[in-house]
């Protein structure tokens, strides 16, 4: 007990730096996938689309610590030191893309094709369209799935400790060498992680509140 | 990509290439035969049982496959238990990916319309032909894509391995840019092996739903 709560503030240090990396990485992957998925809208089978798919299924299907490893291991060989943290950035960002584009697809497929063109009748813009008509309805759509991948995004966290993050598993196997207790260390790690991912899990179950496309 | 045609690197590449294989389909079938009777005993009214169930099933998706991974590599030997890294590893990814399964396969069961169950009894199946014969065939229709996908899952966590001494595909790449500094050339090579796999778990998927498409005729 006496080492937990030495170790406490470490962890807790890790345990912020999980969320803001989660954070930032959720976002990122959202914002991409959600424009990637709007790419050529209504032309599914254009070379701009077929190139995001493969791309899309890349990422989806490559290990994350093999992605992560061609950024950390992979930069450095090219000139380009993107550091632990760098490379856990982008080499999650890219694999969170890849899923959540395959997510907003799948919202944005249940939107008949019509309300675009009713839009773009209407004389919008493209643009406006999107922004006003598809993306409103496709945010709630997609919301179950995104958020299912986000809580794994913070469970996922725990891979950049092979590449030095100081995330909150990389705390705990320094807790296991120095103390020699894994199991003190591996219920607290785990125990984090759960009050981490409760609000999500929590927030995922509830009803949307607004209407679905009408 | 000279180093790629160094035979001893080939075969350390292919020597991964085989024991990712080999773990990843043992995760696969038992995580699926062990899935199947605990989705079906969740069916029942609530119990002592089904409550561990569903205990297990929230922490084992809760908690990241590596920290299942560290606790059974470095927590059983505190407990006198010597296991070798592999069926170590094993039991990590089976306990994980089972939960997963668990989940698909229930919704599967609760998906298939009530009227079907009541049918079974009505012509009075027993309790084992009513889940082989009626539930189970169903149940699986409506959670193979989540199964499938959840197989790629599986595969791509197997790398996870390599962070516990095993001498997986991933394992053998970290150890070829250890000698090589070429990190590029290893990890695209790694990559176009587990796009294989993946593309392999995709057609068998097709192949499933194709043959299903067939009996539905």
């Amino acid at each position: 007990m006496e080492i937990a709560i030495a170790w406490l503030p470490r962890l807790l240090t890790a345990a912020v730096l999980t969320i803001a990396l989660s954070a930032v990485i959720f976002t990122l992957s959202a914002l991409f996938g959600l424009l990637l998925s709007l790419v050529h809208y209504g032309r599914e089978k254009s070379l701009a689309r077929k190139g995001i798919e493969a791309f899309s299924a890349f990422f989806r299907s490559v290990p994350e610590l093999v992605v992560l490893f061609l950024f950390f291991f992979g930069g450095p060989q090219i000139g380009i030191d993107f550091g632990p943290i760098g490379s856990t950035i982008i080499a999650f960002t890219l694999v969170g893309i890849a899923f959540d584009y395959q997510v907003f697809k799948g919202a944005l497929a249940t939107i008949p094709f019509g309300q675009y063109e009713a839009g773009k009748a209407l004389g919008l813009s493209s643009q406006t369209v999107f922004r006003r008509i598809l993306i409103p309805q496709v945010l709630p759509l997609a919301r179950k799935g995104w958020i299912t991948y986000a809580i794994g995004t913070v469970k996922r966290m725990s891979i950049a400790s092979a590449v030095s993050v100081s995330e909150i598993l990389y705390v705990t196997k320094q807790g296991i060498a120095a103390t020699n207790a894994p199991f003190t260390f591996l219920a607290l790690a785990v125990g984090l992680y759960i009050l981490i991912v409760t609000p999500l899990l929590v927030f995922n179950e509830r009803k949307p509140t607004q209407a679905m496309a009408r | 990509m000279s180093i790629l045609l160094d035979p001893s690197y080939q075969h350390m590449l292919l020597n991964g290439l085989g024991m990712t294989l080999l773990i990843s389909v043992i995760v696969i079938v038992v995580s699926n035969l062990l899935a199947l009777p605990l989705a079906i005993y969740m069916q029942r009214p609530d119990g002592v049982f089904r409550r561990l169930i569903i205990a297990y099933s929230f922490f084992a998706r809760a908690a990241p496959v590596l920290a299942l991974l560290f606790a059974l590599y470095y927590g059983l030997p505190r407990l006198g238990i010597y296991l070798e890294p592999v069926p170590s590893a094993l039991i990590g990814l089976i306990f994980a990916s089972t939960a997963y399964n668990l989940e698909f396969l229930r919704s599967g069961f609760e998906s298939v319309p009530a009227g079907q169950l009541d049918a079974a009894k009505a012509l009075g199946l027993k309790p084992f032909a009513i889940y082989w014969k009626v539930m189970t065939p169903q149940a699986y229709r409506l959670a193979a894509p989540s199964l499938f996908s959840n197989a790629i899952q599986m595969v791509k966590g197997s790398s996870l391995a390599s962070l516990v001494a095993i001498d997986e595909l991933t394992a053998a790449s970290t150890t070829i840019i250890a000698e090589t500094y070429k990190a590029i050339e290893v990890l695209l090579v790694v990559s176009v092996f587990y796009l294989l796999i993946a593309a392999v778990i995709i057609c068998l998927q097709y192949l499933y739903e194709s043959r299903q498409r067939l009996h539905r005729r």
